[in-house]
């Protein structure tokens, strides 16, 4: 019994890893060259201190802590960089890699030659749920990585929608705007 | 002079003492790293004791208390901002929690917003700088305030202009 809650508890510890993306160290020699860095960082301790506080009473913050208590993280990195080819395909293909892994699968891969524009949206999958995000975009002066770790359905997705400066895609309003025109 | 007026002249006299007081320590910390990495003192505002007696006599924006130190005509190498980063988050060691830092070491500009839970509320403190100018800000704020902030950054607008800001966050045109 004990050696398998020890095994539970590894396996659920290197699943919490793999959601995590690992930023390379040669990245901070990226962030030496580049013109601006922003680093936006809600680790779990931060997360945990918004969870604890928030409110069950109050609806909007008891819909907010159910959001915020299934997340791990979310960190949001993205470099701009002065002039062309100060980052490499070698360093992008270091977060790749990791997207490549077990768990991840990239639902989404956009390409356009014309501008040199890459953007990957991947999931970590965990028992049938999603467990984690990432989207790696690069430009050729320009290279950001977005990483969401936690439970994630889409009912939360719609709720983050605006929300931690998350922007609004107003997708539905879209959608009808559409509909509308068609008719 | 009146007994009455007494307890008037504690408040004020607790109000100027406050910032020397030992939970402003990681205030003063901030402010003491920057200090020494560029070389330079910060500015005196007069009456900033007595302002933040008023702030936490009313809690504007669920603001309950704030330090506020700037630095004006800095004049330092560039070199200088390419670890500032690190300069604040040693300052302020372990038990503060970065949440945003933009470092632009070529333009001399850099943004830091870290957070600490401590009593019930939240305090965040916020170092920016520009070239010749910087400024520390630390906030103390309920839990609820922090957190929609958090979620509509626009509506931290709400402190310095009167308005919210949040029909223009965050949204798509």
């Amino acid at each position: 019994m004990k050696l398998a809650v020890c095994l539970f508890v590894v396996a659920a510890g290197a699943a919490q890893a793999q959601m995590l993306l690992k930023i390379p160290d040669s990245f901070s020699k990226l962030a030496d060259k580049a013109e601006e860095v922003v680093d936006v960082t809600l680790d779990p301790a931060t997360l945990g201190l918004a969870s604890k506080f928030l409110s069950d009473k109050d609806s909007d913050e008891k819909a907010a802590k159910k959001v915020v208590s299934g997340l791990k993280g979310i960190y949001v990195r993205s470099y701009t960089f002065a002039k062309e080819g100060e980052y490499s395909d070698a360093d992008v293909e270091l977060l790749r890699a990791q997207l490549r892994g077990p768990g991840w699968s990239c639902i989404v891969n956009v390409r356009s030659k014309k501008d040199r524009e890459n953007a990957q949206v991947c999931f970590f999958s965990q028992n049938g749920t999603v467990a984690g995000l990432a989207i790696v975009a690069t430009e050729p002066k320009e290279l950001t990585i977005v990483n969401i770790a936690g439970f994630i359905d889409k009912e939360h997705l719609g709720l983050l929608e605006g929300q931690f400066g998350i922007p609004k895609t107003h997708t539905e309003e879209k959608q009808k705007k559409q509909d509308k025109d068609d008719d | 002079m009146r007994i009455r007026y007494l307890p008037a002249i504690g408040l004020l006299f607790g109000a100027f003492c406050w910032p020397a007081s030992g939970a402003e320590r990681d205030f003063q910390a901030v402010v003491g790293a920057i200090e020494e990495h560029l070389g330079a003192h910060h500015t005196h505002i007069p009456m900033m004791g007595l302002a933040n007696l008023f702030v936490k006599a009313s809690t504007p924006s669920g603001v309950h208390g704030f330090e506020l130190a700037t630095f004006e005509d800095l004049s330092y190498s560039p070199d200088k901002m390419r670890d500032f980063r690190n300069v604040v988050s040693n300052a302020l060691g372990e038990s503060w929690r970065p949440m945003v830092q933009v470092q632009a070491a070529g333009r001399r500009e850099y943004t830091g917003i870290f957070i600490k839970g401590q009593a019930g509320r939240f305090r965040m403190m916020i170092t920016t700088i520009e070239a010749q100018e910087a400024t520390v800000v630390e906030i103390q704020l309920s839990p609820s305030q922090w957190f929609d902030w958090l979620r509509n950054p626009g509506t931290m607008g709400a402190l310095a202009g009167g308005k919210t800001g949040r029909e223009d966050c965050c949204t798509e045109e």
